[in-house]
């Protein structure tokens, strides 16, 4: 294992010192590249404003980040609402009478640039979220063709999945299945409004498997569960090598959001001469023979350091 | 290369990483600021379109939104029933009365300064607390604070003193005994007690931005865990479950920095990881006549965490995106250890060392090409690479079985692993109408003093996705992949007992998985769209004799959103999901002599609905129904008659109403009513008291059972 570890240690540097020449080289533009366009309005949001002052869901722009003059990377402190909309010349341009106005380029009735492609557009500003891991093209949602439009509501004062409260209900529009899992008595307090999908998940994209915020699974799962890191001196190999060999995260109807009940769970991986071979049944219950290894806390009464323990004498984890 | 070498890999890796990147970004810092010297204006904002000529663009009409406002919401709400469960998450746990108070306020100075403030649930354990300010386009920070009450138990009781300390004694005319309905002393000394738990986080934020490209931050958070969870300890073939005081903090900060061009970006950041158990250990008098008369288990060490990344993305042409990170980190923990037994009449033996000095270094990389090699193929690569390196040394420690007697000495196993993988994914887009899938993926897990050194998995998968109208989209997509052992199981030979060698460890075992997912999605009309989706997977562990034999779950969905006005929507789903699993064992340590079929059934449904000027101007309501039905079965077969385990049942209907009314401009009034009925079922505690098992002292707590109404009126404040 060691000199496997070494010759991707190698390779990993290798990579960086490729990906450090190929930043340094020239990029290829991400800009609109179909027809021709429409020539620019003539008068910028002033002159969208003569007909879309009156509506709200227009003007909430200018409480948002997005309506910032000031703020150099703002669509405000340069193309204004073409920034995002596109060339508004012909959308602002007399028509005769009965006929529709044209659409603009992107972001409203029937415009001129797909949703998936209109995706682009935001990402042409929004390459890191914050410095933070966000690797959207390959990602599931790109792949599946999510747009930015799919979650994110712009013209509002506060982008509905960007508070805590309200995020999960965005994201179950699609995730119907996690937001049934939500409801089972043991889950993350994530329909209580405490807990966002954004505390786990990059909806982004990331490079980890599931789209998480961290390295790994467990990495993030210790973010807010860091007693559980470690190194202790005995270790449980399942635990140190995936939360979910144990745990639903999204919910279950088990105590701990575990997977299956103890004994089962446990004595799916021991098996050995004596009491964790016992089939614990139902003669062993209140009015029979009451069994210390299914009732109460099962395997946990005695073992109870499931996740590792550092006391010298704790290798059955039972101290 | 040597094991000297070796050693020096981590730093020479982080010493060229820094470099790489040190240069990367000094050519580009420079860049900048040659085109900053070049233009006495601002530079321009990437754009996806052609520069306008924006001179003549003055924006006379834009608004001033420089001013204070914001609201107050003062209130009292009701709660009719005690329940720590029903308190879990929403800090109603006590009935009584309770104050309902929230702030939002908001400053915004003409310069683009501003200042907001947001408070929620200031009368409940789940208040918290935001405040957030900056100047556009040059910093903005953050402090939030919040509160998660947890559950520990349902009416727990407890003979032991000293509940809250890490001290836990008996009563001092307190009789051991052999078994608990010999414990004369057990139910006089029983007291009802309570069990809080909570989790505070403070955080506190900085985040800066220079021009266009750079932007830099650092971030701070203290997470305080406080209260209780219930802990066997054990003597010999005894054990009590113990009210064992948490006392957590854990401190983390991340610094970062990124950097974004036209079509590339890179980001670094510092995590650290801070965290500290102020309770490090608990002690408790043994109940029991057998073992000794004191045990003390240790509680999770001190830990610390540093973990550098480093992440970019590269868009060389229009064609290629590329993207990668690397993490390196240190995991670490030098906590003293405590002595083998407290107990005095042991001969204690010495340890090997003080501490642990636990070292793990971890290194974690991803790499992603994505490569549209037409109008219609799009390939996406990825390459990754996980390792935990447990540097930790073995050493040999004298185990003193439960504080009662000197046994045999035992040798740590530091686990490593270093996963290893790619995948490879086509998407073709065969028409307007289709698109076709496929995609493969490989990975080996090598691991260390485990029963398999080398798992290797592949699996394919294909795809297709038809959109046959603009009104409906289907998708169905078959997954099958395989687990294969590289070498033989081999029991490990420190283990014992030793484990029964038919045994084969479910993520260790060669498996075989399929699945499939189905998704539907039709727009019945621009104002309705219904969704239904299916998932199926089963698992077979074909050659394993003893252990997790197979294990199923098919799950489905069907969803409904609705807006029939435009001030009324309407959403609602069902859901059932079916969990199997099928365990094989031996009592007899050979050959499987007794299965367990383990059947978990879930019903789930969900309504809401939220109208706007319900019957008059100024009227919203809304309503919130949701309810889970969960029902787990194990059936045991020994060969032989047994009883049947009862099912595990749990039964939530939880129903929120809101109604709210706009005085005028500045007041409303808000009315919610909240009505949570819960039922569980659960034999693992169900006529389980403290008593019941004979060398198990419970807690005697209870499966929660409530039905808890929630009512309060606000008032809100505009101003």
């Amino acid at each position: 294992m060691r000199e496997s570890r070494n010759i991707i240690r190698s390779a990993l540097m290798a990579a960086l010192f490729l990906a450090t020449a190929l930043l340094l080289g020239p990029a290829a533009a991400q800009q609109y590249a179909g027809d021709e366009l429409p020539s620019y309005s003539r008068g910028g949001a002033d002159t969208c404003l003569q007909c879309h002052d009156y509506d709200d869901s227009v003007m909430a722009i200018f409480q948002t980040p997005h309506g910032s003059f000031k703020d150099p990377r703002s669509p405000f402190a340069n193309m204004q609402c073409e920034a995002c909309h596109g060339p508004g010349g012909d959308h602002t341009g007399r028509v005769r009478r009965g006929e529709e106005q044209p659409p603009m380029p992107a972001f409203g009735p029937n415009a001129l640039v797909s949703a998936q492609e209109a995706t682009q557009i935001c990402l042409s500003c929004h390459k890191t979220q914050g410095g933070s891991d966000a690797h959207w093209a390959g990602s599931t949602h790109q792949r599946q063709d999510v747009t930015c439009m799919d979650c994110h509501r712009v013209h509002v004062e506060k982008d509905p999945v960007v508070v805590k409260a309200n995020q999960a209900e965005v994201c179950y529009q699609c995730h119907t299945r996690v937001r049934a899992q939500s409801l089972r008595p043991f889950a993350h307090p994530v329909r209580q409004g405490l807990v966002a999908c954004t505390d786990c998940h990059q909806p982004h994209g990331s490079l980890t498997e599931a789209m998480l915020i961290k390295p790994t699974l467990n990495e993030t799962c210790y973010d807010c569960h860091a007693e559980k890191r470690g190194p202790f001196l005995w270790e449980h190999a399942p635990s140190v090598e995936s939360c979910a060999n144990c745990h639903e995260a999204h919910g279950s109807i088990h105590p701990g959001m575990l997977t299956r009940r103890a004994p089962l769970l446990c004595q799916s991986c021991h098996s050995r001469a004596g009491h964790p071979s016992i089939a614990q049944t139902g003669d062993r219950l209140p009015g029979g023979a009451p069994s210390s290894f299914l009732l109460g806390q099962s395997c946990l009464n005695c073992h109870s350091q499931v996740h590792g323990s550092n006391h010298p004498s704790g290798a059955n984890l039972s101290r | 290369m040597n094991n000297h070498t070796a050693h020096l890999m981590p730093k020479r890796l982080s010493l060229a990483i820094a470099l790489a990147l040190t240069a990367s970004l000094s050519v580009h810092a420079e860049q900048d600021q040659d085109n900053g010297a070049a233009s006495a204006a601002p530079a321009a904002p990437f754009s996806y379109w052609p520069q306008a000529d924006t001179e003549r663009w003055e924006c006379s009409q834009c608004p001033d939104v420089s001013g204070t406002e914001g609201d107050v919401t003062v209130g009292v709400g009701y709660v009719s029933e005690e329940s720590a469960f029903f308190g879990r998450y929403t800090g109603l746990d006590d009935d009584g009365l309770y104050f309902l108070g929230g702030v939002r306020a908001s400053y915004s100075s003409e310069d683009e300064k501003y200042l907001d403030l947001e408070a929620s649930n200031l009368g409940l354990d789940t208040r918290s607390l935001a405040l957030r300010g900056g100047e556009r386009g040059r910093y903005r920070a953050r402090l939030n604070y919040d509160q998660i009450p947890g559950f520990v138990a349902e009416n727990p009781r407890t003979v032991f003193r000293g509940v809250g300390s890490t001290q836990l004694t008996l009563p001092a005319d307190w009789e051991r005994a052999n078994t608990t309905g010999d414990m004369g002393r057990l139910n006089d000394s029983l007291t009802d007690i309570r069990l809080d738990s909570r989790r505070d986080t403070l955080g506190v934020g900085v985040e800066f931005w220079r021009g266009r490209a750079w932007d830099y931050g650092i971030d701070y958070r203290r997470t305080e865990q406080d209260g209780f969870k219930i802990q066997g300890g054990s003597f010999l073939t005894t054990a009590s479950l113990l009210p064992v005081k948490v006392d957590r903090v854990t401190d983390q900060i991340e610094a970062r920095i990124a950097y974004r061009e036209q079509n590339w970006h890179a980001a670094a950041s510092y995590h650290v990881s801070l965290f500290n158990n102020r309770a490090d250990s608990v002690t408790w008098d043994n109940p029991f006549s057998l073992g000794g008369e004191q045990g003390r288990m240790a509680q999770e060490p001190d830990n610390r965490f540093h973990q550098v990344t480093l992440s970019g993305g590269w868009r060389p042409t229009s064609r290629l995106n590329t993207s990668g990170r690397l993490a390196m980190g240190r995991m670490e923990q030098d906590d003293t250890f405590l002595a083998p037994t407290i107990n005095p009449n042991l001969d204690a033996p010495g340890l090997p060392r003080s501490d642990l000095d636990g070292r793990v270094n971890t290194l974690t990389g991803n790499v992603r090409a994505v490569y549209a090699a037409g109008s219609r193929l799009t390939v996406t690569g990825e390459g990754f690479y996980d390792d935990r390196d447990n540097r930790t040394a073995r050493d040999e420690f004298v185990q003193v079985g439960t504080d009662t007697f000197v046994g045999p000495a035992r040798i740590n196993r530091p686990y490593s692993f270093e996963r290893l993988g790619g995948r490879l994914i086509a998407d073709f887009r065969a028409s307007d109408k289709v698109r076709l899938s496929a995609g493969g993926r490989a990975e080996q897990v090598e691991r260390t003093f485990q029963e398999v050194d080398k798992t290797e998995t592949t699996a394919g998968w294909g795809e297709i996705r038809s959109t046959p109208t603009d009104r409906v989209d289907m998708t169905l997509r078959l997954t099958r992949e395989q687990r294969r052992l590289d070498d033989d199981y081999s029991a490990l030979p420190d283990v014992i007992p030793e484990e029964n060698p038919l045994l084969r460890k479910y993520h260790l075992a060669s498996r075989d998985r399929d699945q499939v997912r189905a998704d539907l999605s039709y727009m019945v009309s621009d104002r309705v769209s219904l969704g239904l989706s299916g998932d199926y997977a089963k698992d077979d562990y074909d050659r394993s004799r003893v252990g997790l034999i197979d294990a199923r779950d098919v799950a489905y969905t069907l969803d409904i959103s609705a807006a029939p006005r435009d001030d009324l929507t309407v959403s609602a789903f069902y859901g059932r999901e079916r969990i199997e699993s099928t365990l094989a064992s031996s009592a007899a340590f050979g050959f499987p002599d007794w299965t367990a079929d383990q059947r978990d059934t879930i019903d789930s449904f969900g309504l809401t609905l939220e109208a706007r000027d319900v019957g008059r101007d100024g009227f919203d309501a809304g309503i919130d129904y949701g309810y889970s039905s969960g029902k787990g079965r194990i059936t045991m077969r020994t060969g032989a008659p047994v009883a049947a385990l009862p099912d595990l049942e749990s039964r939530l209907n939880t129903v929120k109403l809101y109604g709210r009314y706009r005085v005028n401009d500045r007041l409303s009034v808000r009315v919610d009513y909240l009505y949570e009925r819960y039922r569980s079922k659960d034999f693992t505690l169900d006529n389980v008291a403290p008593d019941t098992i004979p060398s198990v002292l419970t807690l005697g707590e209870e499966s929660p059972n409530y039905s808890a109404h929630f009512i309060g009126t606000s008032l809100n404040y505009r101003f």
